[in-house]
């Protein structure tokens, strides 16, 4: 699907960049010393803070991916809001205070609070810069993602001018300007987020046959199967022969006019003998790069042909066509008891190396969508298999366990003034993410409904939701979805730059350096944090945003959540033991996930059969594995220690 | 960094909260592992529709987001707020 490229979204996404960058110079006077760069002086209103969090934490994966998951595959997407905002339950019961008065700038200073480890620091360091590049991958390749549809540049351009206006934010004001983009677009999403969900209710739902093209989606049949095989022509149009990959047991191809190489595809659907054809959609790669729509070149010039947008009701209860306004539990109630076209893809290798990716219709009832276990990640829990279940346990766990973790995330208690404004705060980023959470499941579904669909892209699924409401709602939502992604890379780049700076060279290596050397420092490690985010972000292109978050949490949880609330709550807990846990908690994470199945069959397009690692999800093994590890250290090496006054001691 | 014993409202506020964060912590997660567990071994549970015409996927999954948001209210109306200003002055000493 190309898309157009709207003025009105040009104007706003550069009045964004203009408005961020301008306050970032603006807010630089105030963030000369370290104080003011890495923690904003701890000066920060609990509650700015706390929609900042919101800011922070909703990233691309959350505004694009989760709303596309829904849209493509339906509540499956909403167990990934359900994990993440059950994490900050975490944060705001477990983390949130010690961590506002343990810390300073980083996440390594809480951990090392009561040691003065340098081992302590590395390791720590270490595991920030490993979470928030496997974090910032993502958030890049959404950028890339979203640049095409706005801007129409290519993907490379977006994750550049990404890439620069973050640089730009982090060198100027540090957690400053970071702070104030991140309340910024917070507030944004959750207003426009809203807006949106109200108007979706608002439109109701509608019975179509296609997407908002205009196209209504043919269906032929019911047929015989021996009508089938000994056909020729079909509906007045010459059939296609089978051959070089099309088997038409499967797949119907009608030639749109006797001489042309267009033609119109459908898919054979059996039920009790009776063969239907759905009309489907071709796209065909040649081995020179072109590419083909039902065999056209694709384009949107003469002789030209794109793939039609999707996403559309074919049954509403009581053979209603329409039903008007809905209130938001009866939009659920409806939905439940429609009959909703779905799209699944499927592809077809042909003799001269050339492929072609089919995508066919799923008419799929509500009560279905509705219910866990549709999307692939999820499908196992029906299969009835036990590694299919501890997979889905695990990535569960991994949710719960990765938002205090995250070391962006972490570093934003140090930008309040005490422990009950770090509470506080979290209790408004809790409302705000949830709230917008909430929402998630009205925009998923509406764009599930919206005949705006990309078939090929279920990452554009809000902002093509709010192109079938409204062109400057488009404009809104696509300008927003690009501060989404300023947000989240600010205050990864700026969490990475803490830990180069301020853990690794003055904390480990010894570096003596006064606050205004740490932040020049910590701005030249955020220029080379963010040129590594750029280049793989660009590498990274092909990556489904959604898995790579998985595994930063995963990793994240592992390497950092079993040290810390050991620290809170056991006195036992020894320096070598934080060390040797967050090490073994890191590398066990990134080993598993690198030799899982995911892993080999996404990244290095090998079977997934010989991967190494059992599970994709390695948080059940790694989690409690990292905690035992702290557990047998700490207690072979407490004899060798003198007991350190230790915070838990003040916990009663 | 270490709290000073006289600084006894700042730490009895620090064990209350933590007793209470962690009372509420464990009602969330025995919450949440039901909701895991059930989506795990029983996901056809799921599908049933106790009341509204809507199925127990949604209820739960909302009433999940909903009840974070109602402990996260309890927590900061019943957590204790400590002695601030000397644990800032600490900070600063201790540097």
């Amino acid at each position: 699907m190309i898309h157009e490229v709207s003025p009105l979204a040009v104007t706003l996404f550069f009045a964004f960049v203009a408005a961020t960058v301008g306050l970032s110079f603006y807010l630089g006077r105030k963030a000369t010393s370290s104080e003011g760069y890495f923690a904003a002086h701890g000066q920060i209103p609990w509650a700015i803070n706390g929609i900042a969090f919101a800011g922070d934490y909703l990233s691309a994966a959350s505004f694009l991916g989760i709303c596309g998951m829904i849209a493509a595959y339906g509540y499956d997407g909403f167990l990934y809001s359900i994990g993440y905002l059950a994490g900050w339950i975490v944060a705001l019961f477990v983390i949130a205070e010690p961590m506002k008065r343990l810390g300073k700038f980083t996440f390594a200073d809480a951990l090392d609070s009561t040691f003065d480890s340098r081992g302590i620091k590395l390791v720590a360091g270490i595991s920030t810069l490993v979470v928030s590049i496997f974090y910032l991958i993502p958030q890049m390749v959404g950028a890339g993602a979203l640049i095409q549809p706005l801007l129409g540049l290519p993907h490379w351009a977006g994750v550049v001018i990404v890439g620069c206006v973050v640089m730009v934010i982090v060198v100027t004001a540090g957690m400053v300007s970071t702070t104030w983009v991140q309340f910024l677009k917070g507030s944004l999403l959750v207003i426009f987020s809203l807006v949106l969900a109200a108007m979706v209710l608002n439109r109701g739902l509608e019975v179509r046959g296609g997407g908002i093209d205009g196209h209504e989606f043919e269906t032929l049949g019911p047929f015989s199967e021996s009508e089938l095989q000994s056909a020729t022509v079909l509906d007045g149009r010459t059939m296609m022969p089978d051959g070089n990959g099309w088997d038409r047991n499967k797949w119907v191809r009608l030639l749109d006019l006797p001489g042309s190489s267009s033609f119109t595809l459908f898919s054979v659907t059996s039920d009790e003998g009776q063969l239907t054809l759905y009309e489907a959609q071709a796209l065909t790669k040649t081995t020179d790069g072109t590419k083909l729509v039902d065999g056209l070149p694709m384009g949107d010039s003469d002789g030209e042909r794109l793939l039609r947008p999707v996403g559309h009701i074919s049954k509403l209860p009581g053979g209603e066509t329409k039903t008007g306004p809905l209130g938001p539990i009866e939009f659920f109630r409806v939905v439940q008891d429609s009959e909703i076209v779905l799209w699944g893809s499927d592809t077809i290798k042909h003799d001269d190396g050339s492929s072609t990716t089919t995508y066919f219709q799923k008419p799929t009832n509500g009560s279905r969508i509705l219910r866990p276990g549709e999307h692939p990640i999820f499908a196992g829990i029906r299969s009835g298999k036990t590694k299919d279940r501890i997979e889905f346990i695990s990535l569960m766990l991994a949710l719960f366990c990765g938002t205090a973790s995250l070391p962006h995330i972490l570093i934003r208690y140090y930008t309040v003034k005490d422990e009950a404004a770090a509470r506080k705060s979290t209790i408004v980023g809790i409302a705000s993410i949830g709230f917008f959470y909430v929402l998630t499941l009205y925009l998923g579904l509406g764009a599930m409904t919206s005949g705006a669909l990309d078939i090929q892209d279920t990452n554009m699924a809000a902002p093509l939701l709010a192109k079938s409401l409204s062109p400057a709602l488009f404009a809104i939502i696509s300008a927003i979805a690009f501060t989404t992604v300023l947000g989240t890379v600010s205050g990864l780049i700026l969490a990475s730059s803490g830990a180069v700076a301020h853990d690794l060279l003055v904390g480990f290596f010894g570096m003596k350096l006064t606050g205004n050397q740490q932040v020049r420092i910590a701005k030249f490690a955020a220029l080379v944090v963010g040129a590594i985010a750029i280049v793989l972000g660009i590498v990274f292109q092909k990556m489904n945003v959604t898995f790579l978050v998985g595994w930063a949490f995963s990793i994240a949880a592992s390497a950092n959540l079993p040290s810390l609330v050991m620290l809170l709550f056991w006195s036992g807990t020894t320096k070598q033991g934080i060390i040797a846990s967050v090490f073994v908690g890191m590398t066990s994470s990134l080993l598993w996930v690198l030799l899982s199945a995911d892993a080999f069959q996404k990244v290095y397009g090998l079977p997934a059969e010989s991967a190494i690692a059992p599970l994709s999800q390695p948080g059940i093994v790694t989690i409690p594995l990292a905690f035992i590890t702290l557990i047998v250290v700490s207690l072979i090496t407490r004899k060798a220690n003198v007991k350190p006054t230790h915070e838990a001691s003040s916990r009663g | 960094m270490v709290f000073s014993p006289t600084d006894s409202s700042h730490v009895n506020a620090q064990a209350h909260n933590s007793k209470l964060g962690l009372r509420l912590f464990f009602v969330y997660l025995s919450l949440y592992a039901t909701f895991v567990l059930i989506n795990a071994f029983e996901p056809s549970w799921m599908e049933w529709r106790p009341f509204g015409g809507v199925n127990l996927a949604l209820l739960y999954g909302f009433g999940l987001i909903l009840a974070a948001l109602a402990l996260a209210f309890v927590y900061g109306f019943f957590a204790k707020v400590g002695v601030a200003a000397s644990n800032l002055s600490e900070q600063e000493g201790a540097e």
